[in-house]
């Protein structure tokens, strides 16, 4: 090998592959997430059905084939896409078009930091499951999500409706609130594990803790788990959390106005930020892609390179796709709060225990030094 | 070449938060500079990033593009429907406060860069964990810890206030 071509081929391998890998995944993360959303819509669907005892969607199909009603979210998009255009005539329309995407936008970038799974080494090039290795990391996902409630404010706001405009006020107010306890609860975890790069604290849950029992977040620290969950199902306006478009009170809060494809958008990011707070309480207390009992090494030298990667995405997907259920069985199970109640239970009950659960932590791991 | 996406990025970056910071203050409907601002705050954040500021990039956005400014669009979508002709006459009283003050930062800013210019240009290169959480947060808890502690004290009087202040308006409702 000339030394021409062997500067070229490290040049090639250490400036511009990193690069076109980065570009790849930061093409195919939202590609998959997205394309998740369908499966969601049918998986809320059929699981309402089955909750309530009725068969849910089956009816759509291609030649006699319903394929479990699978073909419904391509009904709906098909439907959703050909609807006529209607903007009200009290809108503010700069503000009315806008509000979808701003919606969308940051519930597409939040995945950015979750690993999918551990960065592999082929022929020298570390290929990462990971779009950005920041090191605030989880904060950069705070920070975006908080982004979204721009969206869904504009919306209630530009629409001219006074149902929508108490949609919009409720989900900022709800939103606000609880993005704090979301925050917090998670700050006993990243003194636990003295990181806050999603990567590095799921690499650190490989770890076993007296032999055989796996280091998650959830034994190390189960009260953050029921704060965290809490805290996220009120940051997607799910029930029993969904305040801000309540059809018993203000009929659908601040997506009233909008139909076809703008509705979509909406309920889109709702889909995206489940699919987001999912990965990161996998991430966070349920080890993300880290297969239980089998750390990193040992799957690496068991499956290689080229499988293994694979093995921990799965992992990774099937705890997702259960806590994904868990919004949805939750949304079929319980009943609405009442506004106050919400309000309440934010500052007064789950802010009060997540900095009592900070400081525990704290006296812990001075006195243990764990 | 990744040398070459990041000044493409801060330039880009850098153009759009001067021009949003341009509407911010030239625009007459009060939402439409509200949106401008947070564009603006979410452009420096970038800036931030592509110093390598990442912890400072992600708190300009969380802490006042995602909560302080979303409280002041709240307020001003609460509140329309204020006929603010004091806006529309050519000169007015907060006109001419705002044209001092700017003419005040405009010098200061001015005689700052002036002092500056005789420095060569040639930085030193920061150091491998610039901007980092762990930097970040040994010297607020090391080295500026009595600043931290002052300015948290004073937040927390600001806080008492603001309860005391609201219980004693809304003691009329409850009861």
């Amino acid at each position: 090998m000339s030394l021409e071509h062997y500067i070229s081929t490290y040049v090639f391998k250490t400036l511009y592959l990193p690069i076109m890998i980065k570009v790849i995944l930061a093409v195919a993360f939202p590609l998959v997430v997205l394309s998740a959303i369908p499966i969601l819509v049918w998986m809320e669907r059929r699981g309402a059905g089955l909750i309530q005892d009725r068969m849910g969607p089956n009816r759509s199909n291609i030649a006699g084939y319903n394929l479990l009603g699978l073909l419904h979210p391509l009904n709906d998009a098909i439907k959703m896409v050909m609807k006529e255009t209607l903007t009200p005539a009290r809108a503010k329309v700069l503000f009315y078009y806008l509000a979808p995407a701003l919606v969308v936008i940051p519930a597409i970038m939040a995945f950015a930091v979750i690993p999918v799974a551990a960065p592999v080494e082929i022929e020298g090039v570390k290929i990462p499951f990971q779009v950005a290795t920041i090191d605030p990391g989880l904060l950069y996902i705070f920070a975006i999500s908080s982004l979204g409630v721009y969206g869904i404010m504009m919306a209630g706001w530009a629409s001219g409706n006074k149902f929508s405009m108490l949609g919009g006020v409720r989900a900022a107010s709800q939103m606000l609130s609880y993005e704090v306890v979301l925050g917090i609860s998670l700050v006993s975890l990243f003194m636990i594990y003295s990181d806050c790069e999603p990567a590095a604290i799921v690499e650190a849950q490989g770890a076993l803790m007296f032999g055989f029992i796996p280091k998650w977040g959830i034994i190390l620290s189960p009260v953050a788990f029921f704060l965290f969950i809490t805290a996220a199902f009120a940051e997607c306006n799910r029930t029993p959390f969904d305040l801000p478009e309540a059809d018993s009170e203000i009929v659908a809060g601040h997506h009233l106005e909008y139909g076809g494809m703008k509705f979509a958008m909406f309920m889109m990011s709702e889909y995206l930020s489940i699919i987001t707070m999912s990965a990161i309480v996998t991430t966070m207390f349920f080890g993300g892609y880290q297969i239980p009992f089998l750390p990193t090494e040992k799957l690496h030298y068991l499956a290689g390179p080229f499988i293994s990667p694979f093995l921990q995405i799965g992992a990774f997907s099937v705890k997702t796709l259960f806590f994904i259920w868990l919004y949805i069985w939750a949304r079929w199970t319980l009943p609405r709060f009442r506004y106050d109640q919400v309000m309440k239970l934010c500052y007064l009950r789950l802010f009060p225990i997540a900095l009592a659960n900070i400081f525990i932590t704290g006296l812990v791991i001075l006195f243990f030094k764990l | 070449m990744p040398m070459l996406i990041s000044s493409a990025v801060f330039y880009i970056f850098a153009i759009l938060s001067v021009i949003s910071a341009i509407l911010t203050v030239s625009v007459s409907n009060p939402v439409k500079s509200a949106v401008s601002m947070i564009f603006c705050l979410f452009c420096l954040a970038i800036i931030y990033f592509t110093l390598g500021a990442h912890f400072a990039g992600i708190i300009q956005i969380l802490v006042y593009a995602g909560a302080i400014m979303v409280l002041f669009l709240f307020v001003i979508m609460l509140l329309e429907k204020r006929n603010n002709e004091s806006f529309d006459d050519i000169i007015s009283a907060p006109k001419i406060i705002s044209l001092v003050l700017a003419v005040i930062l405009l010098t200061a800013l001015s005689a700052a860069l002036a002092a500056s210019t005789g420095h060569s240009g040639v930085f030193p290169a920061a150091a491998e964990s610039f901007g980092t959480l762990k930097a970040v947060g040994s010297s607020i808890f090391k080295k500026y810890i009595f600043v931290f502690e002052a300015l948290s004290a004073l937040i927390l009087v600001a806080i008492a206030g603001v309860t005391l202040l609201s219980a004693k308006n809304s003691e009329g409702d409850n009861k």
